[in-house]
C-alpha cells in the first residue's frame, strides 16, 4: 500500500486524540470517583444502579417510618407502666380502706386519694406527643377521653354502653404491605393507632360493672365516700383482672417493639448489602483509578513524543 | 534516410515533457493539503516512427522512435474506491447524526447524573408515607401536595424539552435539505463545465475534484448512486429515483406535520435509507413500539413524547380514581381545557390547589379525623403494576426506569456503531488517499528524475548541436 505523509498525519491526529479523550476521561473519574457520567456509559449497570437507588429511598423511608413507630410504641410503653404504678398506688389504698377499723373520714380521704389517681390516669391517656394524642386510636387530632357526669367518655362515647369498632393507621414499615379488596393486609402493614378504649376496657360485665378501669375507679369512689364496702372485694378483684388485661396489653407492646426491632435490622442489612451493590457499581476503585490515569498519561506523552519524531521527514530533507 | 534535424525535434519533445513533469510535481507539492485534491501525473508515451508504406522505402534501416509524446495530464483517481466511501459515508453519517439527537434526548431524560422524574416520584412516595402518619396535618399535605406538582412540572419540563428538540430537529432537516438541493445545483452547473472542457479537448482535472467533492459531500446527507457518463458528465440517484439526469435537478422539499416526508419536485414522497437526512427523519418520526403501518419502530423524538404522554395519562388516572369518594369524582390532576392529559398539559386540578386537604385519605362513610386507608392505597398505587402502555406493565418508577434504559441502550448501541464506522469510513478514506493522495518523498522522487531527464536532454541538445557544427563548419573545407 502507498503511504502519504497525510494518511500518517490523519491516523496520527486520530491516535492522539482517542489517547486524550481516554486521558480525560480517566482523570475524570479520578477527580469524581464515580465510574460513569452517563447511563448509556455502561446501560446494564445503571439500569441496576437505578433500580438500587429506588431500594436505597424506599429504605430511607422505612427506616422514617420505623422511628416514629418507635417513638409511639416508647411512649405508650411509659404511659402503660405508669399506668400500672397508679393501679399499683389504687390497690394499696383499697386494701387500707378494706380495714374495718377505717373510719368514714379516713375512707374519705382515700376516695380523694383515688379521685387525684382518675385525674392523673386521664392525664395520661389523653397524653399528646409530637402533635398526636397517642390513645385517640386513629383520631389524633382530638382528646379521646373526656368526663361528663362522672362518666368517661371515649371521642364523645360513653364507655360501658358504646360500641367500639377497630380502627387503625396503617404503615408501610417494608414488611411487603399488601392489600386485597380490603384496603390493608394487617399481617404486612403495621398499625400504630392505639384506641384507649382497648387500653382501658369497655362494656359492662354479666354483674353490671364496668369494664373500665376509669368507671371501677369512679366506683370505688363512691362506695368509699358511702362508707360502705360490702362490696368492695368484688370491685377490687375486677380491678386488679382489668388491671392484669392492661398489662398483658404491655407484653403485647413488648412483642410489636421486638417486631420492630427485627424489621430494623432487617432493614439495616439490606441497606448495607444495596450500598455494596451501589458501590460496586457506581464508585471508582480509588487505587485502580489513579492506577490507569498514571499509565495513560505515560502512553499520551509517549504517543506526544512518537509524534515529533514520525512527522518531520521527507526525502526532501536530505536533498542537496 | 534520416532528416537532418530529426534529433532538435526529439529532444524538444523530451524537454517539453520534462518540463511538464515538473510542471505536474509543482503542482502536487503545492496542492498536497488542498482537501479534496487528486494527485497529478503526465501521461506520457513514445512515439512511433513516422515511416508509413512509402513507395522506395528502405525496409533495411533500423527505424528509431520519434521521441516521446505528453498525451495528457491525468488523475490517479479509482472509481470503485469513491463508490465504497460514499455507500460507507451515507451509512457512517446515519450513526453520527442519530447518536448526536440521541444524546438531546438523553440530555433531557437522562436521570443518572440528575434528578428527574424518578426522584420526583421518589419524593411524591416519600411524602405520601408522611402524610399517612398524619392524614390531619395541612402541613403535611401541603408537602405531599407540592412534591405532586413537581411530578406534574417534571412531566411538563420534560414535554416542553422534547417539542423544543423536534422543532430544532426539524430545522437542521430543513437546514441539510436545503444543502442537498444546493449541492446538486452546483453538481448539474460542473457537469456542464465537465462537458464544454472536454468537448474542447482539455482534461477538467480541477472541476473533477470539485465535482467529487460534491458528490462526496452530498453522500453524507443521504445514499447515492453516481453513474459515470463518457461525456464526463454524472448522474446521481437515490434508489430508483434520480436526483440528476441529464441537465434536469430533482430537488427535495421537507413537509413538516407527523410523520414528516420529504417530497421530490414531482410530488411524489422522496425515500432516504441512509445519511443525515434519513437520521433527522428518523429521530423526528420514530415511535418505538407506538408506530403502526409504516411508521417507523426506531425510538426518536416521537417515542418519548407518546411515552411521556402515556404515563402522564395514566398516573393522573390511577390517582384521581383512588382519590374518588363514595362515587363521587375528585381529580387530583387535571389537563387542558378539554380534559385531555398528557405530559405537556398535567397539572395539580384547582380544587386541590385550593386546598391541600382535598386529598380523600380515607373511603369510609364518617372518617375520623386521622385515618389514612386511602393514603395507604396511594402508596400501594405507586408500588404496584399498571399498564401504563400497551407495551408496559409495571410500577410508575420502573416505567421511567426502564426509559432510561431504552435512551441508554440506544445512546450506547449508536455509539458502538458510529466508532465501528468510524473506522471503516477511515480505512476506505485511506484507501482511496492512498490511491489519489500526494506523497511528498515520491514527489521528490519525481522531481529528481524529471530534473535529470531534463538536463540528459539538454545535453543531447549540445551534443546534436555540436553534430551539426561539425557538419556545417568543419566538412568540406579541406584544402580552403
Amino acid at each position: 500500500m502507498r503511504l502519504t505523509n497525510n494518511m500518517i498525519l490523519k491516523r496520527y491526529m486520530r491516535n492522539l486524540n482517542t489517547s486524550f479523550k481516554t486521558l480525560n476521561k480517566l482523570s475524570d473519574i479520578s477527580s469524581s470517583q464515580q465510574l460513569y457520567k452517563k447511563a448509556s456509559e455502561n446501560p446494564a449497570a445503571a439500569l441496576k444502579a437505578f433500580n438500587v437507588r429506588s431500594d436505597l429511598f424506599k429504605i430511607g423511608i422505612y427506616k422514617g417510618n420505623l422511628l416514629d413507630v418507635r417513638n409511639i410504641l416508647t411512649d405508650i410503653e411509659s404511659c402503660i407502666a405508669t399506668i400500672n404504678d397508679i393501679a399499683v398506688e389504687v390497690n394499696t389504698r383499697i386494701e387500707q380502706a378494706k380495714n374495718v377499723t377505717y373510719s368514714e373520714t379516713e375512707r374519705a380521704a382515700i376516695a380523694a386519694v383515688i379521685e387525684n389517681m382518675q385525674v392523673q390516669l386521664l392525664e395520661v391517656v389523653n397524653r399528646r406527643t409530637a402533635g398526636r394524642y397517642i390513645f385517640g386510636g386513629s383520631n389524633l387530632t382530638e382528646m379521646p377521653f373526656t368526663v361528663e357526669d362522672g362518666k368517661l367518655l371515649y371521642h364523645g362515647v360513653d364507655v360501658d354502653t358504646g360500641i367500639f369498632e377497630k380502627d387503625s393507621i396503617y404503615v408501610d414499615l417494608g414488611a411487603g404491605m399488601s392489600s386485597g379488596a380490603a384496603p390493608v393486609n394487617d399481617n404486612t402493614a403495621f398499625d400504630i393507632s392505639y384506641p384507649g378504649v382497648r387500653l382501658l376496657g369497655h362494656g359492662v360485665d354479666e354483674d353490671g360493672i364496668s369494664n373500665n378501669l376509669y368507671n371501677i375507679m369512679s366506683d370505688l369512689v363512691a362506695m368509699l365516700n358511702n362508707n360502705d364496702i360490702s362490696q368492695i372485694d368484688k370491685y377490687q378483684a375486677k380491678f386488679e383482672q382489668v388491671i392484669s388485661g392492661i398489662l398483658v396489653q404491655y407484653a403485647d407492646i413488648g412483642e410489636k417493639c421486638n417486631f420492630v426491632n427485627f424489621l430494623d435490622k432487617r432493614l439495616l442489612v439490606d441497606e448495607e448489602n444495596y450500598l455494596n451493590k451501589q458501590d460496586g457499581l457506581e464508585v471508582a476503585d480509588l487505587a485502580e483509578a489513579f492506577m490507569n490515569l498514571e499509565y495513560q498519561k505515560m502512553a499520551y506523552n509517549a504517543a506526544l513524543k512518537i509524534g515529533a519524531s514520525v512527522l518531520q521527514g521527507s526525502l526532501l530533507d536530505f536533498l542537496s | 534516410m534520416r532528416a537532418t534535424f530529426l534529433g532538435f525535434e526529439i529532444v524538444r519533445k523530451a524537454l517539453n515533457a520534462s518540463q511538464k513533469g515538473l510542471d505536474v510535481v509543482t503542482q502536487n507539492i503545492s496542492n498536497a493539503n488542498t482537501e479534496g485534491y487528486t494527485r497529478q501525473r503526465v501521461d506520457l508515451s513514445a512515439v512511433p516512427s513516422e515511416r508509413g508504406s512509402f513507395l522506395y522505402s528502405n525496409s533495411t534501416t533500423a527505424d528509431v522512435g520519434m521521441g516521446v509524446n505528453v498525451d495528457r495530464i491525468s488523475q490517479a483517481r479509482d472509481k470503485v474506491l469513491d463508490y465504497k466511501y460514499r455507500k460507507e459515508n451515507a451509512i457512517n453519517n446515519t450513526w453520527n447524526t442519530t447518536l448526536s439527537g440521541l444524546r438531546d434526548i438523553e440530555n433531557i431524560i437522562d436521570e443518572y447524573d440528575k434528578d428527574g422524574l424518578n426522584s420526583a416520584l421518589l419524593s411524591f412516595l416519600e411524602k405520601l408515607h408522611t402524610f399517612s402518619g398524619n392524614t390531619a396535618n395541612i402541613e403535611y399535605a401541603s408537602l405531599l401536595r407540592t412534591s405532586a406538582q413537581t411530578v406534574a412540572q417534571t412531566l411538563n419540563k420534560y414535554a416542553e424539552q422534547l417539542n423544543e428538540l423536534e422543532n430544532l430537529q426539524l430545522e437542521e432537516l430543513k437546514i441539510v435539505v436545503k444543502d442537498v438541493n444546493q449541492l446538486l445545483d452546483k453538481i448539474n452547473k460542473i457537469n456542464t463545465e465537465i462537458k464544454s472542457a472536454m468537448v474542447a479537448g482539455y482534461t477538467p482535472n480541477e472541476l473533477l475534484d470539485t465535482r467529487n467533492m460534491y458528490l462526496d459531500k452530498l453522500s453524507g446527507y443521504l445514499n447515492i448512486y453516481v453513474e459515470n457518463n463518457d461525456d464526463g458528465t454524472v448522474f446521481v440517484k437515490t434508489g430508483d429515483v434520480y436526483l440528476i439526469h441529464g441537465q434536469t435537478v430533482n430537488s427535495i422539499e421537507v413537509n413538516p406535520g407527523y410523520p414528516v416526508i420529504l417530497s421530490d419536485s414531482s410530488g411524489n414522497e422522496f425515500i432516504v435509507s441512509n445519511g443525515q437526512l434519513f437520521a433527522h427523519l428518523q429521530l423526528l418520526n420514530g415511535n418505538g413500539v407506538y408506530a403502526s403501518g409504516n411508521e417507523s419502530d426506531f425510538q426518536g423524538i416521537q417515542y418519548y413524547k407518546t411515552s411521556l404522554d402515556m404515563f402522564a395519562q395514566r398516573f393522573a388516572e390511577v390517582f384521581n380514581s383512588l382519590n374518588e369518594q363514595n362515587g363521587t369524582p375528585k381529580p387530583l390532576f387535571a389537563g387542558d381545557s378539554y380534559g385531555n392529559i398528557t405530559a405537556s398539559t398535567i397539572s395539580i386540578s384547582d380544587d386541590w390547589l385550593s386546598d391541600a386537604m382535598y386529598i380523600t385519605a380515607s373511603t369510609q362513610e364518617n372518617p375520623v379525623a386521622g385515618a389514612n386507608d386511602n393514603i395507604i392505597r396511594m402508596i400501594q398505587a405507586m408500588d404496584a403494576n399498571h399498564v401504563i402502555s400497551p407495551a408496559f406493565t409495571g410500577s410508575f418508577i420502573d416505567f421511567v426506569t426502564s426509559l432510561n434504559g431504552d435512551i441508554a441502550m440506544d445512546v450506547r448501541y449508536y455509539q458502538d456503531m458510529a466508532e465501528t464506522s468510524d473506522i471503516v469510513l477511515l480505512s476506505v478514506d485511506e484507501q482511496r488517499e492512498s490511491v489519489s493522495g500526494v506523497s511528498l518523498n515520491e514527489e521528490s522522487i519525481n522531481m529528481i528524475r524529471f530534473q535529470k531527464s531534463y538536463s540528459a536532454a539538454a545535453r543531447i541538445m549540445t551534443a546534436l548541436d555540436q553534430m551539426l557544427d561539425t557538419l556545417i563548419n568543419h566538412m568540406g573545407i579541406a584544402g580552403r
